[in-house]
């Protein structure tokens, strides 16, 4: 029976580089996925292509494609990336040039675009679609629209599809859904399009590309076998070997350190879900229930049985906006009455906003060490700790109200309680939040070409 | 007999200016002194200007 091997090489801007080469280097992988775009990186590219239209890509890719091209070029490995970010145009200039740099022969680089919406969003907004906040249930952008930086649709494997159809080597997208960079290759090597015939193929691929795209999250990384994960400081990334008949095993490049079980498949599939019934994706919806797992052998998990339902109509798409800044300080305490110093220091550091007449949009202190992951659920119970940290942090509207915080943060390492430690310090920075919304599918328009290098 | 009234009016770049104000308004110093220098504060305003 035919099967696809495909790996992850990344899943987020600043990944390893090391496990994506062993990868190429040490096993039978046809494709690499590389992801880095998380919610805000669009927004944070966007701005930088505004400052020069030259820049707007992960420019990781460049020295990351001079290690992996001379690897994967007499190998035959495919790469798709979406390090195209907000400038897929130019991210494949710089990989041309690598590529005649390193006298790499005749390649073709598919580049994959048109995921920004924010040139044509006011048309979709007058045509009466009102960008409802998924998070909040906010109706519409009316209240964000002068401070929307970017707004960038999840698009789907469409196009991955059709420039590997015109012998594309390397795909480099912008903003397509991650699943995409995995579901795009198996889609094309067994010849599935979207109608009704594979619903329940396709279906496996957006389940094994969810398992696989956030690459050491599922081989060891962030998981409950993190005592028993071997060597984790030489981490392999996720391999799928995926079948025609929509079955696959969950692996990692041979020799490397880290874990592939059961467990931390279990674990993944749950991870960054809402409804594991439907879990939507633009290529197709899963249900992550219906499937199962079973051990076959060290490191690999075979996943069976995988259905799910037809792509959904409408596309996710990320709005990030200006929202103020943030102003942030730390502040550590000694052993003894380390909580007690803590609580006072709050007290205090309230006074002075109250004194210098400081507004918020919000405001934020934690204990660190009691209750800065937990929140209101941990109790201030003082267990007579050795140290104790506190975090104050304010959102404002202004850049000058945020630097008061910083400011009036590093006075507490002077005038804190005795044996008050320096923090660290911080800078003010812009916030840029994210409003998560849908958008109709057929008005994103998508587009792809082939860039020649001969 | 004599006496000198003196104040501190800061010990960091970055201090409180609020109390050395207060001081200014309210006490009846002849004298505020100002330091706003750290073992490297100086290295930091010489790559200032060079900057």
């Amino acid at each position: 029976m035919k099967k696809v091997i495909i790996g992850s090489g990344s899943a987020y801007w600043g990944d390893m580089l090391e496990p994506a080469l062993e990868m190429a280097e040490r096993s039978d992988v046809q494709y690499i996925g590389f992801d880095h775009l998380a919610e805000l990186t669009m927004a944070i590219l966007n701005r930088m292509k505004a400052k020069n239209p030259e820049s707007g890509y992960i420019q990781d890719i460049i020295p990351w494609m001079k290690k992996l091209l001379p690897v994967t070029v007499p190998k035959g490995i495919k790469m798709v990336t979406d390090a195209g970010g907000a400038n897929p145009i130019q991210a494949a200039l710089q990989v041309k040039k690598i590529i005649k740099d390193l006298n790499l022969g005749g390649m073709k680089i598919g580049v994959v675009y048109g995921d920004d919406i924010l040139p044509y969003i006011d048309d979709i907004r007058s045509q009466g679609w009102q960008f409802k906040n998924l998070d909040t249930g906010e109706e519409d952008i009316d209240r964000i629209r002068e401070n929307i930086v970017a707004a960038n649709a999840y698009v789907g494997a469409d196009l991955i599809i059709e420039e590997l159809m015109n012998g594309a080597d390397i795909v480099i997208t912008g903003r397509v859904s991650d699943n995409a960079l995995y579901v795009g290759p198996l889609m094309y090597e067994f010849g599935w399009d979207y109608s009704d015939k594979y619903i329940n193929k396709i279906a496996a691929a957006v389940t094994i590309g969810h398992i696989i795209e956030c690459s050491a999250c599922v081989t060891g990384g962030m998981s409950n076998m993190w005592r028993v994960s071997e060597r984790p400081w030489e981490i392999g990334f996720p391999i799928a070997e995926f079948y025609e008949n929509g079955e696959a095993i969950i692996t990692k490049t041979p020799g490397s350190g880290g874990i592939v079980n059961e467990w931390t498949v279990k674990e993944h599939l749950l991870y960054e879900i809402m409804d594991p019934t439907n879990y939507i994706m633009p290529d197709g919806v899963s249900d992550f229930t219906a499937l199962q797992l079973t051990e076959d052998g060290q490191n690999r998990v075979k996943v069976t049985n995988m259905k799910g339902k037809k792509r959904p109509d409408t596309l996710k798409v990320c709005i990030g906006y200006r929202d103020g800044f943030i102003g942030e300080g730390l502040v550590f305490f000694p052993w003894p009455d380390a909580l007690e110093k803590a609580i006072w220091t709050e007290k205090w550091i309230r006074e002075r906003f109250k004194r210098l007449g400081l507004e918020f949009k919000e405001l934020r202190i934690d204990y660190m060490g009691v209750n800065m992951l937990h929140g209101e659920a941990a109790p201030l119970e003082d267990k007579d700790m050795n140290e104790v940290g506190l975090r104050i942090a304010g959102r404002t509207k202004t850049w000058e109200e945020a630097e008061v915080i910083r400011r009036e943060a590093t006075h507490l390492w002077t005038m804190g309680p005795i044996g008050v430690s320096f923090g660290v310090p911080l800078n003010v920075r812009p916030v840029i939040a994210l409003w998560p919304s849908l958008v109709p599918r057929e008005v994103v328009r998508p587009q792809s070409e082939i860039m020649e290098v001969n | 007999m004599k006496k000198v009234i003196i104040g501190s009016g800061s010990a960091y770049w970055g201090d409180m200016l609020e109390p050395a104000l207060e001081m200014a308004e309210r006490s009846d110093v002849q004298y505020i002194g100002f330091d706003h220098l750290a073992e490297l504060t100086m290295a930091i305003l010489n790559e200032v200007g060079i900057g």
